[in-house]
């Protein structure tokens, strides 16, 4: 078993979990309050990766954090490296492209708290933060879970734009997932079948939980 | 001296009709005004614009000496600077707290109704003692542990009262706060809810498009139709003189009172 690849695999998984946590949730709080407008536009912007395949995402991220560009060398500037290559970059990737799968059950999930309770509390004198905390994230949070459990199940199987931007560097970029591609192009079936099986039985055990933990919020 | 409440507002909606209010309510003195009219006139937006949680596009409101809104020169308070109580038709218990944690909601804020935080937390005990007086008062006492779907009707309206005059507001505002109730605990809470009130004195605007919960509650009344004030006055003044056909018909069914 390719351990290292595994424990690389898991941490970006950790890492782009953890941040589209904390900047999903606000994004996810904003886009499910009610109202028109242009939001749609930042709506479709959250699904793109959808439907982009990776390899367009992947290329659009080399462009911008490349030597040459603004937000590169501002980052070239702050950190004294480069993103392209590194596991900040896989990160990065991995957060951008996985941001459906968790802003999109979020504010599923938020917009299924009602409206007046939320109003309730504010005239109760609680504040916009302490709502948020005390009244929808108690109502909500089944949804969240699921979303952050579908971003982590996601990001573990990342492929395409990991190989974009992160290469194939072992213990720095090779994930699981760019494992097994190599693996196959070196003719290495026995090490290609044995993390695809690992892959699988991860897979088939976080959609099982998933699916339960749907079951037990329609019956709630 | 006297405070008052006063508004006079427009708020336009893109479809439907526009709503234009103007009220005056003693904020010292306890009295009740009602907003009555029948449904869809807007009665609902006009509480919704007192308590800010809807935005007039014209006009303004104020609290005494205390500017709440004013168009003109964009001044808006948030629902949580205006020190009042909201009672939400279908009551918007918290599910997932009980009874007891429902009351003491808006206890436990740093940012609630002035007159009694002053700045700081309630303490524990003070909370206690408080939800503590207002289960007794509501006859909620054994129901503490509960959670909101575990009460009938009229408990969960008692709950919401409790939990609405916690935090000593400066005024309350009721929408239409028997109208979710079957009809018998529906004529129970009337004859309850003005003694209630009373003893809280705290002024009150209550929506109701019921003419008998007007001649039960109210003193002062404000007649609504079409999203424009038709009449306001005592409830004696409006209920014997309406100005026109269409107060007439709004105040006019009151068989029921009137045999009673």
């Amino acid at each position: 078993m390719d351990w290292t690849a595994i424990r690389l695999t898991f941490a970006v998984a950790t890492c782009t979990t953890a941040i589209l946590f904390v900047l999903g949730l606000p994004l996810a709080a904003w886009l499910a309050r009610p109202g028109r407008g242009w939001r749609f536009l930042i709506e479709a912007v959250v699904a793109l990766p959808l439907v982009l395949p990776p390899t367009v995402l992947g290329f659009y991220i080399l462009w911008a954090a490349g030597p040459h560009s603004l937000p590169g060398r501002w980052y070239k500037v702050l950190f004294g490296s480069q993103l392209p290559f590194t596991f900040q970059g896989v990160v990065v990737a991995s957060v951008l492209y996985n941001l459906p799968f968790a802003v999109r059950p979020f504010t599923a999930a938020l917009a299924t708290v009602d409206r007046k309770l939320i109003e309730a509390s504010w005239c109760l004198g609680v504040s916009r933060l302490a709502t948020f905390r005390r009244v929808t994230l108690p109502l909500a949070w089944r949804g969240i879970l699921a979303g952050l459990v579908l971003t982590f199940a996601h990001a573990v199987g990342e492929f395409g734009i990991v190989l974009m931007v992160g290469g194939n560097r072992p213990g720095v970029t090779r994930t699981l997932a760019v494992a097994i591609y190599d693996d196959v192009q070196a003719l290495d079936y026995t090490a290609a079948a044995r993390s695809s099986l690992f892959l699988l039985a991860f897979a088939f055990t976080v959609m099982s939980l998933l699916h339960l933990l749907q079951r037990r919020t329609l019956r709630a | 001296m006297t405070a008052f409440l006063e508004a006079e507002f427009e708020r336009r909606f893109l479809a439907g009709p526009t709503i234009q209010a103007a009220l005056r309510q003693s904020v010292v003195e306890f009295s009740v005004t009602a907003l009555v009219g029948p449904s869809g006139c807007g009665k609902t937006t006009v509480l919704r614009c007192l308590a800010g949680l809807d935005f007039p596009q014209r006009g303004r409101m104020s609290f005494g000496d205390e500017i709440w809104f004013d168009a003109s020169r964009r001044i808006n308070l948030r629902p949580q600077q205006r020190g009042i109580g909201y009672l939400f038709q279908e009551y918007a218990l918290f599910p997932h707290l009980s009874v007891f944690d429902n009351i003491a909601f808006g206890l436990t804020s740093s940012t609630g109704p002035r007159p009694l935080r002053r700045g700081r937390r309630t303490s524990r005990a003070g909370i206690r003692e408080r939800v503590g007086q207002l289960l007794e008062m509501l006859q909620l006492a054994e129901l503490e542990a509960r959670y909101p779907h575990e009460l009938s009707g009229g408990q969960q309206q008692r709950v919401a009262l409790a939990r609405t005059v916690a935090p000593r507001p400066r005024l309350l505002l009721l929408d239409e706060p028997l109208s979710a109730l079957d009809s018998p605990t529906r004529a129970d809470l009337r004859r309850e809810l003005r003694g209630v009130l009373s003893e809280w004195a705290i002024p009150t605007i209550i929506v109701t498009h019921d003419p008998s919960e007007v001649t039960a509650f109210a003193d002062h009344v404000v007649v609504l139709c079409d999203g424009r004030v038709r009449q306001q006055g005592t409830v004696a003044e409006v209920f014997q003189h309406p100005a026109d056909a269409a107060v007439a018909r709004i105040v006019g069914n009151v068989d029921e009172v009137r045999a009673g």
